[in-house]
């Protein structure tokens, strides 16, 4: 009696579904035809350039563009070792692991980086650099979890635009710097912590 | 006391509504009526309320930031005898209790000054919730049906009905039986029996929901306890009658109503009893918490200990403590007994103890250190001492008006019909 | 007789020289019912207004907001988002404690200039300890400092919000998108809320809230960053004038360290649904049920 009734069931669900489904795909379809802002990544523009230390009107600082001084058709070996370079390089301080100049810049070509199976790419292309070796980092900037941005989260209104990771970390010290921070609540009644708390006081046992 | 007006003539099928207006105008004019000792008593509460009124206007006008309360302690001065005047409307109750349930003949004769402080106490919690509000010109989105009255969900809301529940009945009360009097017919029970037997309950209810109001916070741990609601309740029984031993023998010296000494006597066995609960609660809640400690505890060790040297509430809960103890020993001790003047002094004594105890050692604590355990404190400012010392100038000042009127209509020296025992 | 007439007369001239005393003492009030228009004391609850309505009173809003603060602005009514559920998530791995997210909600909320007000309240936290006895936030060195980590503090929009279940004339109210949010032309200023909330994520507007003219932030919604009036209770409301148009809070804009993820709960796509789904995340006070749509999470 009731596998009669599970049988006559499917007999009627079957063609709504028949019936239903194409209309339910149209639906469900519907969003992907609205047009979708792609995401943006910023490309700073100090990317493949070296800092000259002085600052255009607006305050922006200046940079040389690799290829100013090294020409591509004219390689010139890169130095191996991590002694900061001389002359014109000597504003770089490099405090990136063990990596060398060589590490991702290209030998033979210094508007390129170089991958470690030796690939180069353009230097926008940094992303899939760094992500060699951060690669849970890389992952996450994927995902979207990692590396902030502005603009839209919601691509059917406007773009997410989103920093690249040489916008946030400089490629040849990248630990991020110590900072000042904005200034703090002005409460009444509740006055701006003394800076001493760094020492063991506070951290340690509460009474 | 020249108060004599003489009794009007009045015919029986008189209407209430020739007689009650007459009622009421009898009793504006009682209110503006007595001696040198009555005018300079209001002329000095008239101009506290005024001092009070004027610090009103300028917080209205300049914004709370006149307080000393912040973000971190939301609640101060106000709220704390907001909650101590509620737990003194409902001490009232301790007269009404041994009056009707035990039918105290002696009591039953001056219940009607119990039943004028809980009207008294509770236009004084209301008057302070007023004032801790930001915006009381919003008031009447809190009115149902005109506003969005948030019943049953915020505790708030049923605090709003016990009070005016609670005001409504003791007017309804007192009223009816002074207007009875007044009009010189007797009184029928079935106007009032029911409603004083109402009050009862409903006097535990006032201070058991104004005690939920707290304890319901899960974000505050020194208040999320259930010992709370009896903590007020029994501190209620305590300043109820240390208050009414004071009044009813001021009563019997100042105005002419006289107060027999069994009702003195049946209040002093209740504070006896109820001061020493008091205690006993207060240790079990100190117990729990410092036995236990932890995070939870951080409240109650700013209150009685400090926390990193911030120790403004130490010496008022100490204060308190230290007062309730000599009350509650002073009136155990057998000379207290024989000698008034010790009782007297436990009942003030135990009342300004259990006024810091219930009022800036209950509800200040409890923001101390904040819910983000930020440590922020709070002393009272100017204002607020201004605008607390007003509204209790009010309470007190309706408190002698009513006594004085039902004295005087009691006592049969105002009213329409002819003298009548009472 | 005279006795009588006399004892009036004293009596009249007590009762006329108190109620003049009276009117004295209650001067002052004038300045606050200056400020306040009959059609302002008289305006329902925002759930009741009809559109028209609504309009009316954004309109009113800025005028007064340029007649009182010389500010030309415009306030808008977002509506939730049909199929968006707003969640946040927060990376305490990067988070370096910098307090542009406070200083950013300071700017785009138009905050009490004074009191450096912001609905952010960041907590430099002991490391190795999620206890915030241990905390600390009004730092003002150089972060992040050694044995330190920094958990910024903000609204967390409650599923089981306790503000909105004590508020007595439901002034506040858990949206559609799962953003809760005060009606400022509603609340009583009773500050229970503020007694009930567990994260201290209310403030309580104690004064007029001061800000020049120059600085207000024009772009405005009724239930967000209009300039709050005296007396009131105001919180994050995750910037529902921006993200009801789909942008980025400004908080999650101006963080430099991109600790803060911000999106639909709905999209199975969205870098919120990712990090709920794969980091190791945990929400505030999680016992006391609160159930937080702000969470926190670790690399």
């Amino acid at each position: 009696m009731r596998r009669r009734g599970v049988r006559f069931s499917l007999l009627v669900i079957l063609p709504i579904i028949g019936i239903a489904g194409p209309v339910f795909a149209q639906v469900a379809a519907a969003p992907v035809d609205r047009k979708l802002h792609p995401t943006e990544v910023r490309n700073p523009p100090s990317l493949g350039t070296l800092d000259t230390g002085l600052r255009d009107p607006s305050g922006a600082s200046i940079g040389v563009a690799c290829a100013t001084c090294h020409d591509p058709s004219h390689p010139d070996a890169l130095a191996r070792s991590r002694d900061v370079p001389e002359d014109f390089h000597a504003g770089i301080e490099l405090h990136h692991g063990t990596l060398g100049c060589a590490s991702c810049h290209a030998p033979d070509d210094r508007t390129r980086l170089r991958l470690a199976d030796g690939e180069t790419i353009p230097m926008r292309d940094v992303l899939q650099l760094c992500g060699q070796c951060h690669g849970p980092k890389y992952r996450d900037y994927k995902r979207g979890s990692h590396g902030g941005g502005r603009g839209y989260w919601d691509s059917t209104r406007g773009p997410w635009i989103r920093n690249n990771c040489v916008s946030c970390h400089r490629a040849h010290a990248p630990a991020y710097p110590v900072v000042m921070p904005a200034a703090p609540p002005n409460d009444r009644f509740l006055p701006i912590a003394s800076d001493e708390p760094i020492s063991e006081g506070k951290t340690g046992q509460h009474d | 006391m020249a108060a004599q007006s003489p009794s009007l003539p009045i015919q029986d099928e008189d209407s209430h509504l020739v007689t009650y207006p007459r009622f009421l105008w009898e009793c504006v004019k009682i209110s503006f009526d007595g001696g040198p000792l009555f005018y300079a008593w209001m002329t000095a509460l008239t101009a506290i309320a005024l001092v009070g009124a004027n610090a009103w206007a300028n917080q209205m006008a300049e914004g709370m930031v006149l307080t000393n309360m912040t973000d971190h302690v939301s609640w101060g001065l106000y709220i704390a005898n907001f909650t101590f005047g509620v737990g003194l409307a409902a001490g009232a109750v301790m007269m009404v209790i041994p009056a009707y349930l035990y039918d105290d003949r002696e009591m039953h004769d001056v219940v009607i000054v119990g039943e004028l402080l809980a009207i008294s106490a509770i236009i004084v919690s209301l008057a302070f919730v007023i004032v801790d509000m930001g915006r009381p010109d919003r008031l009447w989105h809190m009115i149902p049906g005109i506003g969005r009255f948030h019943w049953p969900i915020s505790m708030l809301t049923w605090d709003v009905i016990v009070l005016n529940g609670y005001l409504l009945l003791n007017l309804h009360i007192t009223g009816y039986m002074v207007y009875s009097r007044f009009i010189g017919k007797p009184l029928n029970r079935r106007w009032y029996i029911p409603f004083v037997f109402l009050s009862v309950v409903w006097a535990i209810s006032i201070h058991t929901v104004t005690a939920f109001l707290y304890t319901g916070l899960g974000s505050r741990p020194f208040w999320n306890d259930a010992i709370i609601a009896p903590r007020f309740i029994a501190s209620a029984f305590v300043t109820g009658p240390a208050f009414l031993i004071v009044a009813l023998r001021l009563i019997r010296r100042i105005a002419n109503l006289s107060i027999p000494d069994g009702a003195i006597d049946t209040l002093t066995s209740i504070l006896r009893v109820t001061v020493w609960i008091n205690l006993f609660l207060l240790t079990s809640e100190v117990f729990t918490q410092f036995y236990t400690g932890g995070t939870h505890a951080a409240a109650a060790r700013y209150l009685y200990l400090g926390i990193e040297g911030k120790t403004a509430l130490v010496p008022w809960i100490w204060t308190a403590i230290g007062l309730n103890l000599a009350a509650a020993i002073l009136l155990v001790t057998p000379a207290s007994r024989e000698r008034r003047q010790g009782v007297l002094l436990a009942c003030v004594l135990t009342f300004a103890g259990v006024w810091i105890e219930k009022g800036m050692g209950m509800i200040v604590p409890a923001f101390v250190p904040s819910t983000m355990h930020e440590l922020v404190e709070y002393v009272p400012s100017l204002t607020e001492w201004k605008l607390t010392a007003g509204i209790w100038a009010v309470g007190i000042g309706i408190f002698t008006v009513s006594v004085k009127i039902s004295a005087h209509v009691l006592t049969g020296r105002s009213g329409l019909g002819k003298r009548k025992e009472f | 007789m005279t006795d009588v007439t006399r004892r009036a007369a004293i009596t009249g001239i007590g009762a006329t020289l108190g109620a003049a005393a009276f009117a004295k003492a209650m001067e002052p009030i004038q300045k606050f019912t200056a400020d306040l228009s009959l059609d302002q004391f008289l305006q329902q609850h925002y759930r009741e207004l009809t559109p028209d309505e609504i309009e009316k009173v954004l309109r009113r809003i800025e005028e007064e907001t340029l007649r009182d603060r010389g500010a030309r602005v415009s306030v808008a009514d977002d509506r939730p988002i049909p199929g968006v559920q707003f969640g946040y998530a927060l990376n305490l791995s990067v988070c370096n404690g910098c307090r542009k997210c406070a200083e950013a909600c300071h700017q785009e909320n138009n905050h009490d200039r004074p009191s450096n007000q912001s609905y952010i309240r960041v907590f430099e936290m002991a490391q190795g300890s999620l206890d915030f006895e241990h905390a600390n936030t009004t730092y003002d060195h150089a972060v992040p400092a050694p044995g330190k980590y920094y958990m910024p503090v903000q609204c967390l929009q409650c599923d089981d919000a306790p503000c909105v279940a004590v508020c007595p004339v439901e002034a506040t109210w858990k949206e559609e998108d799962g953003i809760v949010v005060i009606d400022y032309d509603w609340c009583i200023g009773c500050r229970y809320c503020e007694a009930a909330c567990p994260y201290h994520a209310r403030r309580f507007n104690w004064t007029k809230p001061e800000i020049e003219a120059s600085e207000i932030n024009p772009d405005q919604g009724y239930l967000s960053n209009r300039v709050r009036p005296q007396g009131v209770v105001e919180k994050c409301h995750f910037c529902l004038h921006r993200t009801r148009r789909g942008k980025l809070p400004a908080c999650a804009e101006a963080c430099p360290t991109g600790a803060r993820v911000f999106g639909n709960l709905l999209d199975p796509e969205s870098p919120i649904r990712w990090v709920l789904d794969n980091k190791r995340v945990f929400v505030l006070k999680e016992e006391l049920g609160t159930r937080p749509r702000f969470f926190y999470f670790f690399d």
